[in-house]
């Protein structure tokens, strides 16, 4: 699984910490999902998709 | 309250805690860890209410399982090898079978906690609360039994005396075939 976190956060003008906060999980799994080593529940992955404006399909591609 | 700051005096309580518990232990005054241990647990779960930021999230919840998962194993497994070396070498001394049983009760214990609670979780939604709250009560009730009657029954062992073997009480374990050197 691929993701575009890092792209669409790059976009959105947010920093890790950011993200983290706005999805509700520590800053250490932004770091690890934009490194593609942690595959997150739906419920991160809605959640950091709704943070980043966009959708599960957009961010994550299989 | 930032979670660098929580983390700093959770550290602080930890040392102060494993201080003033070695330093009752020495002294053998065994209401102070209690009290102690008491005390830094509630202090700690106020002060982690007090923290705004995320403590753990979903990932730190998988890896604690999986890291809980490997360590009940292994802790299982040194046990059960632990007990069998007591039990084979029960003949040296008067407390090798007590241990034994001990260390294979408390795996016992541990595997029934595990069962229960990894049921509780798999079945939550078929499960009501109430019935859940009856049988931790009742799991308790029966531990604090066994444990009364053991405690009110006394020690069972062999006791070295004047250079013999004395029965104190009427131990499991048969006599040990150690010298008795006192």
């Amino acid at each position: 699984m691929t993701n575009r976190i890092k792209e669409f956060r790059a976009k959105n003008d947010l920093t890790q910490e950011e993200l983290a906060r706005l999805a509700g999980v520590r800053r250490e799994t932004i770091v690890f999902l934009e490194q593609g080593k942690y595959n997150p529940s739906l419920m991160l992955a809605h959640n950091v998709a709704e943070a980043l404006k966009t959708t599960i399909e957009e961010l994550f591609s299989f | 309250m930032t979670l660098k700051r929580f983390r700093i005096i959770q550290l602080f309580v930890v040392i102060v805690l494993a201080g003033s518990v070695g330093w009752a232990t020495v002294r053998q005054i065994y209401f102070v860890p209690i009290m102690a241990t008491a005390l830094a647990v509630i202090l700690l779960f106020y002060l982690r209410s007090m923290v705004k930021e995320v403590i753990a999230d979903e990932r730190d919840h998988e890896i604690g399982g999986k890291a809980a998962r490997l360590a009940i194993t292994m802790f299982c497994w040194i046990v059960i090898i632990v007990m069998f070396a007591f039990l084979a070498f029960r003949g040296y001394g008067p407390y090798f079978e007590t241990i034994a049983v001990a260390l294979g009760y408390a795996v016992c214990l541990l595997m029934v906690l595990y069962t229960v609670f990894f049921r509780y979780y798999n079945q939550v939604a078929f499960l009501e609360k109430k019935f859940v709250y009856i049988l931790v009560g009742a799991l308790l009730i029966l531990f604090l039994i066994i444990a009364g009657l053991r405690l009110l029954s006394g020690e069972d062992s062999w006791l070295c005396q004047n250079g013999q073997w004395i029965k104190h009480g009427s131990p499991s374990a048969p006599m040990p075939s150690a010298e008795c050197q006192k």
